[in-house]
This record gives structure tokens, C-alpha cells and sequence, in this order.
């Protein structure tokens, strides 16, 4: 399995290297047990993650003890939060068309780029976050900082991108992911 | 706006304090006497500065419900407007937040209210996301938000709770007090739970007292984004206060007339039937001569295009039959295109003559339904000159490259309109319906020739050899055009016709898939000879 991950990844880093899981994180040959964000996480996280209907990005392995992670039928959501810091990714594969082509047409292109493509990033009342989709699905990492006026983390959006491009992947998942996809295309 | 009543004795009495029983006494007796009004701006309009008049349209104009069917996510009233530009905001009029004034409806939008906030769904690309509101009352701690649906508490920050629902779709909750939340981490929630106390907190810092509440989406095209809030809350609010069916609100259905944003070109003169549908959302019945299309925005102004057939210059139509809570009426009106080239933009809203116009009650407002004529001046004919021509029962003549034409009741003789009805060639039909009063084969009802170029039975057209006189078969005024469709034997190519019963035609111009213009065959040939299009 992990020789066909390797060639997935292989073809899509030459079709322009653009794949924002594994490659991003490295971790390609890594066994699920053996990468260190998901073996720090309790039982029921990892329990989730393998239930997990969308492609997994987890938090580093520095926030992964004080992490959990859910899911839901078309979600899901990874949270930290500690010493006044507060992170949560977010993940769905269940897109609304609310848009006409025309005001999509209107829309900036996103400016930023995490994980090899473009992202969006944003702060509502302090509240950091940075946005990208990846094979139909919408990534969104939020930043909270206790602090809200003077914490950093929270003050541009530096550390949001920066964790963004950190977040660590799990082939496994990716790979069902892209077999789900494929089976529905 | 939009406005429902729903009673808020409790709201009153718990103001008022020693009051209490005063106001209950009341509203047992009368509950009508402590009814308010829910009424809300139109998404997208934002309050101003210093209390300024409301900036209508300065945000998102979004209809959308992005979470239909969500319970609105606070105990109590509520009050949505601005945190900044509301009072005790550092932009607004002055006052402290727990002005009275805060704690009244309109709701406003603040979606895209300015910030320096990125959000490319706001007209700027930058703005507030999400919606702030206020609790019923400006007690801190006091007022409990909710669980909008079933889900699952995804995340608790300092000041933040997300739930997300099955679907994916987040529910952000910020400022509630962290001290008395009464949900954890990792918990399933069902709609309606408790989640915690509204309050100002903001991390180390602090806020107003509200709830700022977002809907989270992934929206395709864009990623995940906050989405524009204020139309799941109005919607779950009416629910939420148990709101009653405004007696007057449609909603619109269809129409025939090109979209205003369509080109709909006329010439002088020229006249158009047509309809408009709308269905009756409302809590009282619809019946003709009661409930009128009038002219909107501004009301009651005569209008430019008003016909011969309006009721008056400023009412276009009754509605055509009784109609029921639930079911569509249709206001038929034909629209005349005025003497002078130009642009004519006229905007209609219903109203129950002498009781309300519907955008007082539940709407539509009184700028959305509009019809827009463009008067274009027709080019000349070839050869053509400054003098008047008689055609049929006008008369015509080139000034300056533009067709001038005038109708001639009495029919038309060497240029002149005439006084009288006269019947130059004796075939019994008179200057007056006879369109062509030189020749005793042509009268209204003659026997049609076909590919003579010669319209004998005066219907508008010559009859064509494939045996189709003119328009098509009008199959909704329930008179189908004695030749459309008829067959001929090659040597006898006439067919009888006429004014009454082939008059009927109709030519429908299919301008997009929804837009139908239907043009109607006049009764009297005048008309339908001044088309020229």
C-alpha cells in the first residue's frame, strides 16, 4: 500500500506538485502507529481518525497530547486548547452551491498558499483563520489567542500559515480519501 | 422591512418592573394593546456612523438561507444590530450599550460591516462576519444561547464554542461567559440545549454583551467561509417568537414581461399585454377589487406606461380571481410604450386598497417588482418622405430619419386623418375598420388570398402559402386563429378569416427560458398595425 501511495504521490508532485497532504508533511512512509501525532493522541481520537470520513491532517505532535480529535458523518474537527491558546481544524466534504458563476468569477483569488496551494486566510473578532480545499475537501485551521490584543499567534497571520503548512498527514486516510473520490467521480 | 407581531408582555413586564401586573392585566384584556412589531432591515443594510440614516445595500445582499431550519441560538428576544456603530459603540451616537434604543427592533445586518476583516463574499473583500446580537436585556451573565441543531461540540476556546451539525455546517458561538458553560468538549448537544451564558467576554479583553454568532460553511468555489447569518436568524427568530403570518405578503412566481434587466424595446405607441404572478404568503385572502398592483417606489405616482385598460394611472390591475392563503394570483395589465423615445422603469407592488400596501405588512418590498420599457423611435421605411402617408388607419411620415405616426380613428384619407367615417369603395365597411378603403376586395372579414402581398381580411398580414395567416394559435384566450395550421390544397390557396376570428394571433418571443413576452393580436386592426418590429 505504501508503494502505491508513493507512486500516487510520486505522479502528483510531477503533475506539479500540488498535493497538500503527505508530501507536505514528509511523512509519506510512516506508519499510521508509527507517526508520532497520532500515537500521542488518546484512544478515542484515534478511533475517530480511523472512522473519519475525510482525508486526516492532525496537529503536530507538540500539541498532540492536549488534542482530540471527532468526526461526523461529513466532518472533521481536530481542537487544542491550552495556556490560553485555542486551535481548531475543521474539515468537510460537504460543499453548498450558494454562488452564482458570476459573483465566483467576482472573487479574489485566494493570496496565500499552505500545503502547495492557494489559501485564504482571515480574522473575525480576533479569531485567526486560514482556509484551503484539497480532492473536494475544505480545510479551515482557527487560531485563538487569550490574549487578544497582544498574543502574537493571534496578531497576524504568520503562525496560522506556518501551522497550517505543519499539520501532519496520515497517508492511510488520504488514501481512502482518493478512493472515495476516485468511486464518486 | 419585514414585520411580525409577537407578544412581549414578559419582555415589557420584566422592564418595568413594579409594573408587572399592570401590563399582565392588560394583555389578558387586550392582548393587541402589548403586541410589538418584529421588523428587520433587508440584508445588506447596515446602520451608520454617528446614527446615521442606514446604509442600504453598503453590505452583502444575500438572501440566502444558509441554515434552514436552524433554532434560533438565544433564550428570549433579541436584538440584532451593531456592536460599534450602535449606542456606547466607539462610532456611534454616544450612550452606553444598554441604551434602550440597542434593545429595539430593526434588526440590522452586520455582515461585512466595516473591518479590516479579509472575506472575499463582502462587495469590499473585507468586513465583520457573522452576526452580533444582543441578548433581551443588557444583564450580563443572564440570557442563555442555544444549540441551533443537533450536533456536536467540536471546540471550547476562551471565548468560543463551535458546534458542528452532522452536515458539517459550524455554529460559532463567541463571548459567552467561559465560567458557566454548561457544555464540554467533545459533547453531543441536542437543538435547543443550553450551551452557556451570554456575556462580554473576550479573552483577556472585554466586549459589549452579545452574542456574536456565525454560521460556518464550506460555500463551493470559495472554501469554507463565514457565511452571511442574518436570513437563517430572521427565519429562525420568526419561529422562535412564535411570529404571526403577516395578513398581506406575496411572493413572486412568475411573469411574462421581460426581467427589468432584460431589454424590452417598443416602439412609440406600441402595447403589450401581459401578467404577473405572485402567490399569496399571507394570512388573509385576495379578491378582486380589493387587492391591486399599484405603482411603487414612489407610490401612487401616475405611471409613464399606463394603458388605456389600467384601472387607473397608478393602479395596473386587480388580481384576477379569489385568491386563497397559499395560492398565486395574476395581475393582468397591458403596458403602452409612451410617445417619446427613452428609458421607462416603473415599479409595482401590491396593495389591499385602503388597508395596507403589502410592504408594509410582509412584503415584497416596494422596489423589487418592476417593469422597464425602452421607447425606441422606429427607423423609416424606404421611401418614405416628410409628408404624411395613409397606412391603413394611420398615417405616417419621415422627419429627420425617425417614423412619425398617428392614428386615425376615423380612418385615413391623402394624409389626413379623417373627421368621418368614410366608405370610398363601397364594400359596406367603412374607414373606420376597412383597411384599405380603396379597394372593395379588402374589408375586415374578406376572403383571404395567400402570397398576394395583399391583406385582404384586414387581420395584419397577408396569408402566407404554408397556410399560417399572421400569428400562431393563441391557445390562453381560448380562441384558436381560424388559419394557423390549416392545410390548403394547392389550388385553392384562400381560407376565410376575419377580425373576430382570426384576429387572435399571438407571437411569443421566448427571450430567455423563464421569460415569455406575449404580445397580443389588438381587436381593432389599428393596433397591431402599429407594431413595426
Amino acid at each position: 500500500m505504501r508503494l502505491g501511495l508513493s507512486i500516487l504521490f510520486a505522479f502528483a508532485s510531477a503533475c506539479g506538485g500540488t498535493d497538500p497532504g503527505p508530501t507536505a508533511s514528509g511523512s509519506t512512509s510512516q506508519p499510521l502507529a508509527n507517526e508520532p501525532a497520532y500515537a500521542a493522541l488518546d484512544a478515542e481520537s484515534r478511533d475517530a481518525v480511523d472512522r473519519s470520513p475525510v482525508p486526516v491532517l492532525l496537529l503536530p505532535e507538540r500539541y498532540a497530547t492536549e488534542a482530540q480529535v471527532m468526526v461526523g458523518p461529513r466532518w472533521l474537527a481536530v481542537a487544542y486548547s491550552k495556556d490560553g491558546l485555542t486551535l481548531n481544524l475543521h474539515a468537510t466534504d460537504a460543499a453548498v452551491n450558494a454562488l452564482s458563476e458570476e459573483e465566483l468569477q467576482r472573487v479574489e483569488p485566494a493570496p496565500h498558499r499552505v500545503r502547495g496551494v492557494p489559501a485564504r486566510t482571515t480574522v473575525n473578532d480576533g479569531i485567526r483563520a486560514v482556509t484551503w480545499e484539497h480532492e473536494g475537501v475544505a480545510y479551515s485551521l482557527e487560531v485563538e489567542c487569550a490574549d487578544v490584543l497582544d498574543d502574537e499567534r493571534c496578531a497576524a497571520p504568520t503562525f496560522a500559515l506556518s501551522l497550517a503548512d505543519e499539520l501532519v498527514a496520515l497517508p492511510e486516510t488520504f488514501e481512502r480519501g482518493a478512493r472515495r473520490v476516485g468511486g464518486a467521480r | 422591512m419585514s414585520r411580525e407581531a409577537f407578544t412581549s408582555a414578559a419582555s415589557r413586564a420584566r422592564t418595568l418592573g413594579s409594573r408587572l401586573a399592570i401590563v399582565a392585566a392588560v394583555a389578558l384584556a387586550s392582548p393587541g394593546v402589548t403586541f410589538a412589531q418584529f421588523t428587520h432591515a433587508e440584508p445588506g443594510t447596515l446602520m451608520a456612523p454617528s446614527g446615521g440614516a442606514p446604509r442600504v445595500g453598503a453590505g452583502r445582499v444575500d438572501r440566502n438561507v444558509y441554515a434552514p431550519g436552524m433554532l434560533f441560538p438565544m433564550e428570549g428576544l433579541a436584538w440584532a444590530n451593531s456592536q460599534i456603530y450602535g449606542y456606547g459603540g466607539y462610532m456611534g451616537p454616544g450612550g452606553g450599550q444598554c441604551d434602550s434604543r440597542n434593545y429595539r427592533y430593526p434588526w440590522y445586518d452586520n455582515y461585512c460591516e466595516e473591518r479590516s476583516w479579509e472575506m472575499p463574499l463582502c462587495p469590499g473583500g473585507r468586513g465583520h462576519q457573522g452576526q452580533d446580537i444582543r441578548p433581551e436585556t443588557c444583564r450580563d451573565k443572564a440570557h442563555w444561547a442555544v444549540a441551533a441543531t443537533d450536533g456536536m461540540i467540536t471546540s471550547i476556546g476562551t471565548y468560543s464554542v463551535y458546534l458542528t451539525a452532522d452536515d458539517g455546517t459550524r455554529y460559532d458561538y463567541l463571548h459567552m461567559d467561559p465560567a458557566t458553560l454548561a457544555v464540554s468538549r467533545g459533547q453531543r448537544v441536542r437543538r435547543g440545549q443550553r450551551l452557556g451564558l451570554v456575556s462580554d467576554a473576550f479573552g483577556s479583553s472585554s466586549t459589549s454583551i452579545h452574542l456574536h454568532f456565525n454560521i460556518r460553511k464550506f460555500v463551493a468555489g470559495v472554501g469554507t467561509v463565514y457565511a452571511p447569518t442574518y436570513m437563517s436568524l430572521i427565519e429562525s427568530y420568526r419561529e422562535h417568537i412564535g411570529a404571526a403570518t403577516p395578513d398581506w405578503r406575496a411572493e413572486y412566481v412568475n411573469q411574462t414581461f421581460p426581467l427589468a434587466s432584460r431589454p424590452f424595446e417598443l416602439a412609440p405607441g406600441e402595447e403589450v399585454e401581459g401578467y404577473l404572478e405572485m402567490r399569496n404568503t399571507g394570512a388573509q385572502t385576495w379578491r378582486p377589487g380589493e387587492v391591486f398592483l399599484g405603482t411603487s417606489n414612489p407610490r401612487d405616482a401616475t405611471s409613464a406606461i399606463a394603458s388605456a385598460g389600467w384601472v387607473s394611472g397608478n393602479r395596473a390591475a386587480t388580481v384576477d380571481r379569489v385568491v386563497a392563503p397559499g395560492e398565486v394570483g395574476r395581475f393582468v395589465f397591458t403596458v403602452r410604450a409612451p410617445d417619446a423615445p427613452g428609458d421607462y422603469p416603473q415599479f409595482f407592488n401590491l396593495l389591499r386598497e385602503t388597508v395596507a400596501w403589502f410592504s408594509e405588512s410582509g412584503g415584497p418590498r416596494d422596489d423589487i417588482l418592476q417593469v422597464r420599457v425602452t421607447v425606441v423611435a422606429p427607423a423609416c421605411p424606404a421611401g418614405l418622405g416628410e409628408a404624411w402617408t395613409c397606412e391603413a388607419a394611420e398615417r405616417r411620415r419621415c422627419v429627420g430619419g425617425t417614423l412619425e405616426r398617428e392614428v386615425c380613428a376615423m380612418g385615413c384619407g391623402d394624409g389626413v386623418c379623417l373627421e368621418a367615417p368614410r366608405d370610398d369603395d363601397g364594400d359596406g365597411h367603412n374607414s373606420s375598420v376597412d383597411c384599405d378603403d380603396a379597394r372593395a376586395d379588402v374589408y375586415p372579414g374578406a376572403v383571404e388570398t395567400c402570397g398576394d402581398a395583399v391583406d385582404q381580411d384586414c387581420d395584419g398580414a397577408d396569408l402566407p402559402c404554408d397556410g399560417v395567416d399572421g400569428g400562431v394559435a393563441l391557445s390562453d384566450a381560448g380562441v384558436r386563429d381560424r388559419d394557423a395550421g390549416e392545410t390548403l390544397p394547392d389550388d385553392v390557396r384562400t381560407v376565410k378569416g376575419g377580425c373576430a376570428a382570426g384576429g387572435g394571433g399571438a407571437e411569443l418571443s421566448a427571450l430567455t427560458g423563464l421569460l415569455v413576452l406575449a404580445r397580443r393580436r389588438r381587436a381593432r386592426p389599428v393596433s397591431r398595425r402599429r407594431r413595426t418590429r
